[in-house]
């Protein structure tokens, strides 16, 4: 991972800052889950890895309250927070 | 509500079942110093994905490259994503997926601002001053010439609840897909919702889907290979 993967300490800001993006001219960065419907895409542990779904996990049930009742929106918004803080900051906020 | 999907893609990330991308939209020529900054950066430290090489993850193969695998998408068909964004994709190494609503292509010039500002689709200033917006067939066959991944993103760029009749699901799923291989002389197996809607969200498009041929559905937060009609 490119930066330190530390939990972010405010995360109302981070999701403020995500969501006010100007997603007509601002490239958005996130991770997309890969998923096979026919068989089942074999896990590859790694630290990244898990430390990445510890993460998604704490910010979605901050985001959501609880991960089991959180939305597609909820999803997709932890998925750019993780992208714009452990992968790409975008060349104005390095 | 998709408590079971959230769950599902929070063990996806844990297990290492996951790719980066970089979704875009318009690249207006005055941002390009900093999109040539951020992709160079990204090339640095990213490898290209293409679709063989998703397929390949996809059946649990090992990453076989020394760099993690980034997709720049590039939405919408823009004529900045082909003038401004594809030379330095190209600097860069990367590899773009430009995931294209075959109408606004289609649109004669003069009506494409209307036609986006109809359909959804943002817009920027008109940076040469001729009232074109949308790249061209000739434009978007160069790209996949050039070995970038173009895929659909319905017709008219719609989302699932635009979908009412067979009429709708033939002409945005199935003639856009048609529409893009008999232009671009190749396979086109990959779809993309408005608002990046997962399969999974609604058996009745998802049945359209896969009665259309498509394989690979991108979503908002994930890639999906969908079982076949």
């Amino acid at each position: 991972m490119a930066d330190e993967p530390r939990p972010i300490a405010d995360l109302d800001a981070a999701v403020r800052d995500c969501r006010t993006r100007d997603r007509n001219e601002e490239g958005i960065p996130t991770f997309l889950v890969l998923e096979d419907l026919d068989d089942a895409v074999p896990e590859r542990p790694s630290v990244e890895g898990e430390t990445l779904g510890r993460l998604a996990d704490e910010y979605l049930g901050r985001l959501a309250g609880d991960p089991e009742r959180a939305t597609l929106a909820d999803v997709a918004t932890v998925l750019e927070v993780l992208g714009m803080h452990h992968f790409d900051p975008g060349p104005q906020r390095r | 509500m998709i408590a079971a999907s959230a769950r599902a893609e929070l063990d996806a990330l844990a297990g290492g079942r996951y790719v980066r991308a970089i979704n875009y939209h318009n690249t207006p020529r005055r941002r390009e110093a900093e999109l040539e900054r951020r992709l160079r950066d990204a090339g640095e430290r990213f490898d290209a994905v293409g679709e063989a090489e998703l397929e390949a993850l996809l059946s649990g193969e090992p990453w076989a490259h020394p760099k993690p695998g980034l997709i720049p998408a590039f939405f919408e068909g823009y004529r900045n994503n082909y003038d401004v964004a594809l030379p330095l994709l190209e600097r860069a190494g990367l590899r773009g997926w430009f995931i294209v609503p075959t109408a606004f292509i289609d649109t004669p010039v003069e009506r494409q601002r209307e036609m986006a500002v109809r359909h959804r689709i943002g817009v920027t200033e008109d940076e040469h001053g001729d009232g074109r917006y949308a790249m061209t067939w000739d434009e978007l066959r160069e790209i996949a010439d050039r070995g970038h991944v173009v895929t659909s993103h319905t017709a008219s760029h719609c989302g699932v609840a635009d979908i009412a009749t067979e009429a709708d699901a033939r002409r945005e799923l199935v003639d856009s897909r048609r529409r893009l291989e008999s232009e671009l002389g190749r396979q086109v197996r990959c779809f993309t919702w408005l608002w990046g809607t997962p399969y999974g969200h609604d058996e009745r498009t998802d049945a359209a889907l896969r009665a259309a041929g498509y394989r690979l559905v991108l979503s908002a937060t994930k890639l999906q290979r969908i079982p076949s009609a």
